[in-house]
């Protein structure tokens, strides 16, 4: 059976939640489909480069911060080391950011194309949640479970 | 007299974990105006602590840094059984020094492979440099996994932990964790090894400079957790009496503190701690350093890779020597009891030695908090290097190779700026 890996990037502070609450909430969505499995990532290097070894579709989830509006959901359907370079920097909330990594595998051999990225635009990932954290959350959850559904 | 102003700005990372700019005036080919700026955030930490249970501290100043939580959370609990008069157990110091280790293997490990080698290989990034030498840089991230494994064992996770009590720890490992992290520990020794020769065949700038070397002493052992502070000028001094000697200052071009020893710039970190304590290696480490041509104390600043190779590798010993001999304890942690007091706690961060001061009430409260991590003990001694080797570089060369040339400069010290996206903005006035 293909595994579908599912990697929410994230910590414990404030909006930065994002990626690991995804994956609480997708946990529960999903329930019972047996090839779905999921990684809670601190975005420490390549945490999840074991984690993805034997995944056939690779999905990360990531709170983003571009100063845009905050809420805004973001798809990347990453199929070549192009797509990785040219969302480098724009991606992630992280000090390295999550592309940064990815091309860091890439470039070592560890993945495999395509990867699909999902991020939510935050308001701040340092202090205070700014209340609109779960309808982001509840918007990509559901999308995430669209492209689970579709491969 | 033409003037020429160039603003740069290099919006990728430059392998310096944090946010930085560097300020270069030049006239008649000689630098004027050379500045380091640091927008790393005020010690707003310090202020949080106070009212705070110092039960609290160790997982509050975890979260000062994702790099290096593991120095912070010792620095305290050693200032707070200082005060207390708690002796803790064996078992506490062996456990303290095991996740020392992990954190200095992480730390430098990352900075080695993925910060540092990229510059001296003739790459724009570790990503770059991957596709030439996968091998290598694989080998790294797989050395700060172990790392990350000896942390996440004793902390709990391994950023951020929360392990740790002042006492002791919340936990004991299990005897079969232990034996399973021995194994892991023990199967990448060879690869570390292996890590220490490519290191030292790497053509390393050969660049001499006088500059003072600071660190921890400890007659027993090489120093993590316990000593005097020492340096090369012959200072030898307790904890307690750091700020007799050590002052910081405010420079209004940056946010982080100067700290200045006797008023002068000082180096810490790796190569600082080697220079002043490579006869407390272990025989089979220095036998090994001594078979390739660099030695120590060294007055080469780009020696500093090669130095967090060697505590690599030293890091891998003395975590395989406390994982053989791990027994459970009876108890992880001794109790505590409080006193009112100053507390004084210095232990030695992967950049350097981290000095803490807490006011303590008779309830346990702090007071006040004062907390003086490593890269603002360099920060000087940046700036004075800066001034020095990119004299010698040549201040005629083009905008690109003198920043180049800075971000390596940089670089080079391991700053831990802030944990957030970074890059080097340069501005050269030339006149």
């Amino acid at each position: 059976m293909r595994k579908i890996a599912v990697i929410g990037v994230g910590s414990y502070q404030a909006e930065d939640q994002l990626g690991w609450l995804v994956v609480d909430q997708l946990q529960t969505a999903i329930y019972g489909i047996p090839n779905v499995f999921f990684f809670k990532s601190r975005g420490n290097g390549l945490d999840w480069a074991d984690f993805i070894k034997d995944a056939s579709s690779v999905i990360f989830v990531d709170a983003v911060i571009s100063n845009t509006q905050p809420g805004a959901m973001y798809e990347i359907n990453i199929a070549s080391q192009a797509d990785i370079e040219k969302n480098i920097l724009v991606s992630s909330s992280h000090g390295i950011d999550l592309f940064n990594n990815i091309n860091l595998a890439n470039a070592l051999g560890m993945i495999d194309f395509p990867i699909t990225f999902v991020g939510g635009e935050i308001d701040n990932s340092e202090c205070v949640e700014s209340g609109r954290l779960n309808v982001t959350v509840e918007k990509i959850v559901s999308r995430i479970k669209e492209i689970i559904e579709f491969s | 007299m033409t003037e020429k102003k160039i603003n740069i700005r290099v919006p990728v990372l430059a392998r310096v974990e944090g946010e930085g700019a560097l300020e270069l005036d030049i006239q008649n080919n000689q630098i004027s105006h050379l500045n380091l700026n640091i927008f790393e955030p005020p010690r707003l930490f310090e202020k949080l602590l106070e009212g705070k249970h110092y039960s609290d501290v160790p997982d509050i100043v975890a979260r000062i840094c994702g790099i290096c939580p593991v120095a912070y959370q010792m620095s305290a609990v050693h200032a707070f059984e200082s005060l207390f008069n708690i002796q803790v157990s064996p078992w506490v110091n062996d456990m303290r020094r095991l996740f020392y280790c992990g954190e200095w293997i992480e730390s430098h490990a990352l900075h080695i492979h993925l910060l540092a080698a990229p510059d001296f290989l003739g790459f724009e990034s570790a990503p770059a440099m991957a596709k030439k030498y996968p091998a290598e840089v694989k080998r790294g991230v797989e050395i700060q996994n172990v790392g990350n494994q000896i942390v996440r064992l004793l902390g709990g996770r391994s950023v951020h932990p929360i392990g740790v009590k002042v006492g002791g720890f919340h936990h004991a490992p299990s005897q079969d964790d232990i034996s399973v992290l021995l194994n892991t520990v023990t199967k990448k020794l060879p690869d570390v090894e292996a890590m220490l020769q490519w290191c030292s065949a790497l053509l390393l700038p050969d660049i001499a400079q006088d500059f003072t070397s600071v660190s921890l002493r400890c007659n027993t052992e090489y120093p993590m957790n316990m000593g005097k502070i020492v340096s090369t000028e012959g200072l030898e001094l307790a904890v307690d009496k750091y700020q007799t000697v050590f002052k910081e200052h405010h420079e209004s071009h940056s946010t982080a503190l100067y700290s200045l020893m006797n008023g002068k710039p000082y180096l810490v970190g790796p190569l600082a701690r080697l220079n002043l304590n490579y006869k407390k290696l272990p025989d089979e480490i220095r036998q090994l350093v001594e078979n390739i041509p660099i030695s120590f104390p060294s007055k080469n600043m780009y020696h500093s890779m090669y130095a967090r190779a060697v505590e690599v590798l030293y890091a891998f010993h003395e975590s395989i020597r406390i994982l053989e001999k791990y027994t459970i304890p009876d108890s992880p942690a001794v109790d505590v009891k409080v006193q009112a007091g100053v507390a004084y706690g210095c232990t030695e961060a992967p950049r350097g030695i981290l000095w803490h001061c807490y006011e303590v009430d008779e309830d346990g409260i702090i007071n006040r908090a004062t907390i003086t991590p490593p890269t603002s003990q360099n920060q000087a001694r940046i700036e004075e290097d800066l001034k020095s080797t990119l004299s010698e570089f040549g201040l005629d060369r083009k905008q690109d190779e003198i920043r180049f040339q800075a971000e390596q400069i940089i670089r080079n010290y391991d700053p831990c700026i802030s944990c957030a996206t970074h890059f080097l903005d340069l501005r050269i006035n030339r006149k």
